[in-house]
């Protein structure tokens, strides 16, 4: 009994201090909302003000339900304004009493033309809506507008783009995958309309799935992210597809890369009424490349990507939104048809991605909403050559979720969000030709997990976010195991608001790992999953830091994190035939580093500079050293930049023309130097009793078949300074029937000989170190039109 | 304009895992070539690392008629300015074994060590008599000391991996095979060993495939087989031979051969067990764009294999249609 006292004791205590800044704030109203457009659907980014005496007191912008708040609001008469992209302003008059919440709910009228300046304030707002109510994330986000600022290989790459923001780094010209502050590439999770995406690229990493025909935004969490997020430890990026106004439009594009279309639409009056709902937009595009059909004439290259997808959103008449996404796209290799001169082997390759998902979100009265999703994701590949049946390579993961999550504000400075998800992952890989498996794993995993987090807010002054995520993972085969990840966020506002130092801290797990060589600049993913063949990862991070709005139109943030991981994987160059389980070694890594944004909205010039340091390391058995057991070996992995730096500019240019750059520099990635090159021999028994012969001497040996090299220390060197510049123009003509935007982008417009190889060739005479450069000078062009 | 595509590639004929390996980097070479990445300026390089290697293989059944074989090559990294790589005369090489017995290799002919040589390159061979080497059997203990002339030692150990038998064919030094059937061999599992590759010389073929206008240029054909692990212990001759061909033997041979052997051919067939040592020096380790690396099994004053093995031979036999022999059949005889 005393006990439960205790425990009742302890938890007044703890609600009087979730409320006791409701009490503080003495006399202070709040005003809180939501805005719809006259068809019934929540209208996110909008702009929202309170004004006196024609003086703004306080602002904010609505969030993907509609919902705006703007709390610890003076007593007084208020003009609250809304504007947004594409609608006409709206104003109401309210009056706001001592200690009175005031409900409001607007409806804002469509208007065609979109105003600069208001797309640049309802930008503005979002990111300053982030900063105020986000309090350990460091969330950067990009909208369309930034991702076509962002120069592009032939066109606009989300992916790509997030390779602009600061701790992000690439590794080579040739990849649209990303580091982000010292994790793999594999750590990091893509949601697409909150479903996960394994593997989010063609060509082997060149392009991204993502068309940006189809995107709203992109939103990159690269630390500190909070508790409903898990199953990745290093960032969280999500895509936001755009499902249209419901109006029928079509955006088009060719470019050097593919020619894609888009048709959106809403569904007619008389059905979405006979299914009691409010109204139904949808948007779809399809993407084919023609990388076959150009290089024709030069030679045979029968590879295309070719990709669908779909996004459809119902509103109900309560305000109740669904959504449901779809995504599929290939890649295919044929190499079955071409004559046996130029590739002799039939090649029949593919490998793609399906993604569906659906969502429901019910909003709450006072904002909040429960939430809830299924979704079902699989990415998978095959290789196989029609004329030997003994040989076949695929490597195939899968992902179904249900998850439910549930926002409640019991008081406008206390929001709670909690939620549980349960899944289920599966992979088969295979690899076996001649009668042999090389390589072998299937599995299944099912991780159920629950988080809670608690939001306690003191406008203007402190924000505190306390956090819990639980996870059960049943691995098969493997042990089951239980993962406690604690998140704990604490931001001081200062400078009236217009400042913040932050700190926050936190576990975050994996139990899912891609085994592909981060050395090789293109290759696809090989998934397992975390069982009985490989470790779970760990890591504990920790990040602080100073963010504000020195001015209006300018942001401005720094930020230190260290991070350790355990649990990191590579593959097992000499692994035991005889051992299933030892193909996959287990590491361990630490980074830290320091971020720094700085980022200028509005204005005729607008864009950002954004510099990082890191320090990565790894550490794993060094299988190469002929000791057994064998010592560890700790070196820089290969996305080891220390220094990256990035400006982006937007700026306008003559005759109409709207100009784009980015100029990035960095510090070589490091490599592993050939220090020298010998013969080599094997024996060879049926004829020759045993005797050795030279590699180099027989009829299929290559130039370098021959010789082996012994390398010096493991990413001891590193390539020359990275940079390269970049700009693009683009030109919107308005039509009577809709716009045409042609574009020209000129990728490396200096043509610095970046190094993606360099190769150490002992045995030409004299010796000599060449090598292979990235992207050359490169322009492309391209056409959108939209009506 | 030059591109990576090769240099990824390179490595030849040693393990599938490169294989699958170079298959993924087909498809990083095309998009290299797609991208048109350029060649960069060369730079003369004054300096290599002088590094002996040595290439010590004991051989059990490997030899001439069965014999065991012990050698020990040993070469040096290739000289700055020179494509060639020098010899090691005047080092002490002793393998000794748990059971007591120590052999100290010889210096002797580079035949006896190496059949076939860079043109510009040598090495210094040691030896022992097969009399000797005949004194080490499957399962034994070894370890191996190299004390080289300037001063240093490399070492380095193995467990020779257990003796087996052939199932099929059995006993037989020769079978009698019918025309296009594929012929699964099958062996009882060698312990210790980490892989048994499979090598098939086959003469005949250039006359028996000529009526399907099919080019054999090489004759006998030499093809490479391999069963991964100490369980698996089957290869079917000859369609999983010539894994490693696949991309350079002509397609319609290669399709020929996996339908069976045909009439009036024949096949000296040899299946090894490797150890744990041979098998990594055989697949080799990480990628690196300058060539192919290496698994090496010595410590010390140098590099290379310590490798020890135990082998099988046998021989099949097609007769012409009509034709007959006095070998028994390889299966069920």
């Amino acid at each position: 009994m005393r006990y439960h006292k205790r425990r009742l004791l302890a938890l007044a205590g703890t609600l009087a201090w979730a409320l006791l800044p409701a009490a503080a704030a003495g006399q202070a109203g709040a005003v809180q909302g939501r805005i719809r457009d006259d068809e019934g659907s929540a209208v996110y980014g909008i702009q929202v003000r309170l004004v006196r005496a024609g003086t703004p007191v306080r602002s904010g912008g609505t969030d993907r339900l509609g919902f705006f708040r703007m709390p610890d609001v003076p007593p007084g008469s208020y003009t609250l304004s809304a504007t947004g992209i594409g609608y006409a302003e709206a104003e109401r008059a309210l009056a706001v009493g001592p200690g009175e919440v005031v409900e409001l709910d607007l409806v804002l009228e469509r208007r065609a033309v979109e105003v600069e300046g208001i797309i640049v304030g309802a930008e503005r707002s979002r990111q300053r809506l982030r900063f105020d109510e986000v309090g350990g994330a460091t969330v950067r986000e990009l909208e369309l507008v930034d991702l076509r600022k962002v120069p592009g290989l032939a066109e606009a790459d989300p992916l790509r783009a997030v390779e602009v923001l600061p701790g992000v780094v690439s590794t080579s010209d040739f990849s649209a995958a990303f580091h982000v502050r010292g994790g793999s590439q594999d750590q990091n999770l893509i949601l697409l309309d909150g479903v996960p995406v394994f593997s989010p690229f063609h060509l082997g990493g060149f392009f991204s799935v993502f068309n940006a025909d189809m995107l709203d935004r992109a939103e990159l969490q690269s630390g500190g992210f909070s508790a409903e997020h898990g199953g990745r430890v290093s960032s969280v990026l999500q895509i936001e597809s755009d499902a249209g106004d419901g109006r029928f439009g079509v955006d088009g594009g060719v470019s050097l890369l593919a020619s894609r279309v888009a048709l959106s639409g809403g569904a007619p009056g008389g059905a979405v009424r006979a299914l009691g709902l409010s109204n139904i937009h949808w948007k779809a595009s399809a993407r084919r490349s023609y990388f076959d059909w150009l290089l024709k004439p030069a030679f045979e290259f029968p590879y295309h990507l070719q990709d669908f997808q779909g996004v459809a959103e119902a509103w109900t008449r309560g305000g109740d939104r669904v959504r449901v996404t779809a995504y599929s796209g290939d890649d295919i290799l044929d190499l079955t048809q071409l004559d046996d001169e130029d590739f002799p082997l039939r090649i029949d390759w593919g490998w793609g991605n399906d993604v569906v998902g659906a969502r429901w979100t019910h909003p709450r009265p006072g904002g909040g909403a429960v939430d809830a999703r299924v979704s079902w994701s699989r990415y998978g590949t095959g290789l196989t050559f029609p004329d030997f049946g003994d040989t076949e390579f695929r490597s195939a993961v899968s992902q179904l979720q249900a998850r439910l999550d549930w926002d409640v504000r019991p008081s406008p400075f206390l929001q709670l969000r909690m939620g549980a998800s349960a899944e289920r992952m599966t992979y088969d890989n295979l690899a076996a030709t001649g009668g042999t498996e090389f390589g072998r794993g299937d599995g299944r995993g099912d991780l159920v997990g629950a988080y809670g987090q608690a939001t306690w807010s003191r406008p203007r002054a402190w924000l505190l976010e306390a956090g819990m995520r639980l996870d059960h993972w049943r691995p098969d085969p493997g042990e089951a195991l239980q993962e406690i990840a604690p998140r704990l966020a604490l931001k001081r506002f200062f400078s009236d608001g217009n400042g913040a130092l932050k700190l926050a801290a936190g576990r975050y797990t994996q139990y899912v790992h891609s085994l592909r060589d981060e050395d090789l600049p293109l290759g696809l993913d090989v998934w397992v999953l975390a069982g009985e063949r490989a470790p779970s990862v760990v890591s504990d991070q920790l990040q602080a830091g100073v963010e504000g709005y020195p001015r209006e139109d300018w942001f401005l943030s720094l930020e230190g994190y260290l991070r350790d991981f355990d649990g990191v994987v590579t593959l097992n160059p000499a692994d035991d035939p005889n051992d299933d389980l030892d193909d996959i070694l287990r590491g361990t890594g630490r980074s830290y580093g320091a971020d720094l944004l700085v980022r200028k909205e509005g204005g005729s010039v607008s864009g950002w500079v954004a510099v990082s340091y890191l320090r990565a390391r790894r550490t794993f058995p060094d299988m190469l050293a002929p000791e057994r057991p064998a010592p560890s070996v700790t070196y820089a992995p290969v996305f080891d930049r220390r220094v990256d730096a990035d400006l982006v500019l937007r700026y306008p240019l003559p005759w109409g023309w709207e100009g784009g750059l980015r100029w990035n520099v960095g510090t070589g990635t490091p490599y592993t130097r050939a220090v020298g090159a010998y013969a080599l021999y094997s024996p060879r028994y049926v004829d020759r009793n045993g005797r050795l012969g030279w590699d180099g001497a027989f009829e299929n040996a290559d130039q370098f078949g021959g010789y082996a090299v012994i390398l010096g220390e493991r990413n001891g060197a590193r390539y020359p300074v990275y940079h390269r510049l970049d700009v693009s123009a683009r030109k919107t003509v308005r039509r009577s029937w809709g716009t045409v935007v042609p574009y020209v982008d000129v990728l490396n417009t200096y043509n610095r000989r970046n190094v993606l190889f360099y190769f150490y060739e002992y045995t030409a005479r004299p010796p000599v170190r060449s090598g292979i450069s990235m992207f050359p000078l490169l322009p492309t062009f391209g056409v959108e039109i939209h009506f | 304009m030059r591109v990576a595509a090769h240099k990824v590639l390179a490595g030849g004929a040693c393990g599938a895992r490169r294989l699958g390996r170079g298959l993924a980097a087909l498809a990083a070479s095309a998009a290299i070539l797609v991208a048109a990445g350029c060649s960069l300026e060369e730079i003369t390089l004054v300096e290599a690392e002088d590094v002996v290697v040595a290439e010590v293989y004991v051989q059990v059944g490997g030899g001439s008629g069965g014999t065991n074989r012990v050698t020990a090559w040993l070469h040096r990294t290739l000289a700055a300015g020179s494509p060639s790589s020098a010899p090691v005369p005047g080092a002490e090489v002793l393998v000794t074994s748990a059971r007591g017995l120590t052999l100290e290799l010889a210096e002797t002919d580079k035949e006896i060590c190496a059949y076939v040589r860079p043109r510009e390159g040598t090495g210094t061979c040691y030896a022992t008599t097969a009399e000797f080497a005949g004194e080490i059997f499957p399962g034994d203990f070894l370890e191996l000391e190299i004390a080289l002339p300037g001063g240093g030692l490399i070492r380095g150990s193995s467990r020779v991996p257990e003796g087996f038998l052939m199932l099929t064919p059995s006993a037989h030094a020769t079978c009698r095979l019918e025309p296009l059937t594929p012929l699964e061999l099958r062996w009882t599992a060698s312990g210790g060993a980490w892989a048994y590759v499979g090598e098939a010389l086959i003469r005949g073929l250039k006359e028996a495939l000529a009526p399907q206008g099919i080019k054999v240029l090489d004759d006998p054909l030499y093809l490479q087989g391999l069963a991964v692990s100490a369980e698996d212990t089957t290869i079917v001759l000859p369609g999983e031979f010539g894994l490693f061909d696949r991309f350079d033997l002509d397609q319609g041979l290669a399709v020929a051969l996996q339908r069976g052997l045909p009439a009036g051919t024949e096949a000296q067939v040899v299946i090894t067990a490797g150890d744990r040592n041979y098998v990594n020096w055989l697949r080799g380790g990480n990628f690196n764009p300058s060539g192919v690396v290496k698994i090496p099994s010595l410590r010390g004053d140098g590099t290379g294999v310590f490798a020890t093995s135990v082998s099988r031979r046998f021989q099949v036999v097609v007769p012409e249609a009509g034709g007959s022999t006095a070998a028994p059949p390889c299966v069920g005889g």
